[in-house]
């Protein structure tokens, strides 16, 4: 039934990606017509579009894709469903750096670079290393230690957070939580940029190892009487998902829920096996976040939410959903 | 490359034991878990390995299938060092069947099955027609056919162990080891299961080292029974050997029972009588 039904899911997905590729930097606010993006440059819809609204579309893409893989590699990686790109604690360190860079004073720009994104780009990567440290043995990772030290540091980490934000000001604590929501505003391809080598890198590493994937999967045992390098493989993954995660985080904040369920809708519809779940991961993550950004830019007159609101509110109910359904379907 | 050594491997493997461990020794956390374990599997040769528990059987086998590291020792498949050979060469000698698996493997029999040509495979080929026609025979050989498009997770415990077993099949390897296959097992399926062995043996011409605790069964269908006691064989021969009291009680420690096979007259293993045990009159 499942295989039976792979070519047309595989269509379908195809057609909510091109879909929302077409129809999502149209709305908003300011409405577009097709004829102004081929209009004069210079004016304000043009500029709206290709500077504003055609970037986000890439930057929600990129974002989407890549929360998805960083949490389909943790959850492998654990065997937890309920794993996300978020489990370790990347976010919250990344999030202590946004913070320590707000109560310093330091927003803006500084050497030609937008400081933000530094600064979180460097708290994740601080706990990413530490973890790393932490959890190394002889020949490779302990999983366990991972989790357990990444579940600790996490909580660490986000009440370093809360004291900098009892230390801070009215509005220095907004920007902390506002950026907490995770966004896509942008200016510019900037962010996309940032997390664009990630990605094809990401992708590139997960679907090379797509079939040790599947092995580690069925048991770590069997993985290594088969030939896989079980203890190289756990630390390229940990890595790959750490620097996906790490860089979409520092170019959107920590935009949860995606990497949570996108994974296993992909996992409902197209089957386990890695080579799928890869494939499917970019083709939905990316199309999910831009639809929840699309709504979350429209829905309330007047103001744009944050699109992690939206992704938890509408992704939660039609997991739900899915789980539902696919659960009377196989008794 | 796949070609190659599958056709050379027969003649050069005419007399030469497909499994030779030299002086294999482990150590973890202190305890002596091996204890310069020497031993050599020819072709073909169906060996039992038995002992106590906590002996070192698993450990023993862990090591030739390549789960765990050698420290100190060598594991040689013809004449190739296990250690100087990349982890996918070494599964094209060696398939393995662990004693517990993962109670959520998501995938479907043909998928897990297929996993197993993984030493043939690098990473941006796609499965070959001759891949799929291994995994094919595999099913067939051992008998899962039928069960190509259910969830591994929804079969019975015989039926997973008999597609691990058609798993370890499709990896093509001249030796396979299992640990404790049968346990767990109904009665019919602990015969299946070992009617599949000694059919691949003769047909499939595959070396065997099945670690088990079902005494008997070893004595009716190995060539060979190797016993193991605290990280060092003690006893090694064929099954009329090692099928005596005196035997068993040094290898186990313990008294044991015997009776001769109606058929062919092997010592079998038989319970004793609970009274034997509390001291009671018989």
């Amino acid at each position: 039934m499942r295989i039976r039904n792979t070519g047309r899911t595989l269509a379908l997905l195809l057609l909510f990606f091109v879909t929302v590729l077409l129809v999502a930097p149209f709305l908003g606010r300011e409405a577009i017509r097709f004829s102004d993006i081929f209009g004069t440059e210079g004016t304000t819809r043009f500029f709206i579009f290709w500077t504003l609204r055609v970037p986000r579309l890439v930057l929600g893409l990129l974002a989407g894709a890549s929360l998805a893989l960083a949490g389909l590699t943790f959850q492998t990686l654990f065997r937890n469903p309920l794993a996300t790109p978020f489990t370790l604690g990347v976010s919250s360190g990344a999030a202590f750096g946004v913070a320590a860079a707000v109560l310093l004073g330091l927003e803006g720009y500084l050497l030609g670079l937008e400081v933000t994104p530094v600064f979180a780009l460097a708290g994740a990567g601080l706990v990413v290393y530490i973890l790393y440290r932490l959890a190394r043995t002889g020949v490779g990772l302990s999983t366990l230690h991972l989790l357990l030290a990444g579940v600790a540091l996490s909580y660490f980490f986000s009440s370093l957070l809360l004291f900098a934000q009892y230390m801070a000001d009215f509005t220095q604590t907004f920007r902390m939580v506002h950026w907490l929501m995770g966004r896509l505003e942008t200016i510019g391809y900037g962010p996309a940029l940032m997390i664009l080598p990630a990605f094809i890198f990401g992708v590139l590493i997960l679907a090379a190892n797509r079939r040790e994937l599947d092995l580690l999967l069925t048991g770590e045992e069997i993985a290594r009487s088969r030939g896989v390098p079980v203890d190289r493989l756990r630390k390229n993954l940990y890595l790959v998902a750490s620097l996906l995660t790490a860089t979409t985080v520092a170019a959107c904040g920590p935009i949860g829920f995606v990497g949570l369920v996108v994974p296993h809708i992909v996992r409902l519809l197209l089957g386990v096996t890695h080579g799928r779940l890869i494939v499917g991961c970019v083709l939905l993550g990316g199309p999910f976040l831009v639809a929840c950004d699309a709504i979350a830019r429209n829905v309330v007159p007047e103001t744009e939410l944050p699109v992690g609101i939206v992704t938890a509110l509408l992704g939660g109910p039609f997991f739900l959903w899915l789980l539902v359904k696919r659960q009377k379907g196989e008794a | 490359m796949n070609q190659a050594t599958r056709t050379d491997q027969p003649k050069r493997m005419a007399n030469t034991a497909v499994l030779k461990v030299d002086n294999l020794s482990c150590v973890r956390s202190g305890q002596t878990l091996l204890d310069r374990v020497s031993l050599e599997i020819g072709r073909k040769e169906f060996t039992g390995l038995i002992g106590p528990n906590g002996a070192g059987k698993s450990t023993l086998l862990k090591h030739i299938a390549g789960v765990l590291p050698v420290e100190r020792g060598k594991i040689m498949f013809g004449d190739r060092d296990r250690s100087q050979m990349d982890p996918r060469e070494a599964a094209r000698h060696v398939a393995y069947v662990p004693q517990t698996r993962e109670p959520d493997i998501p995938f479907t029999v043909r998928e897990v099955i297929a996993q197993a040509r993984y030493p043939y495979l690098s990473s941006w080929r796609k499965e070959s027609d001759y891949d799929r026609r291994r995994v094919g025979e595999a099913m067939e050989t051992v008998g899962v056919s039928d069960l190509s498009g259910r969830r591994f997770g929804t079969l019975s415990g015989g039926e997973q162990q008999k597609v691990m077993i058609a798993s370890a099949l499709a990896q093509d390897a001249r030796l396979l080891l299992l640990d404790e296959p049968t346990t767990f097992l109904d009665p019919p399926f602990q015969d299946e299961i070992f009617r599949v062995l000694a059919e691949l043996r003769r047909e499939r011409h595959l070396a065997i080292l099945v670690v088990t605790h079902d005494l008997n069964r070893v004595f009716v269908s190995a060539d060979r029974v190797i016993a193991i006691r605290a990280g060092q064989i003690v006893i090694e021969g064929p099954p009329g050997e090692l099928a005596t009291e005196k035997a068993l009680e040094e290898v186990f420690g313990a008294r044991f029972q015997l009776t001769p096979h109606p058929d062919s007259g092997m010592p079998m293993v038989v319970p004793g009588e609970p009274a034997r045990y509390e001291g009671e009159d018989a």
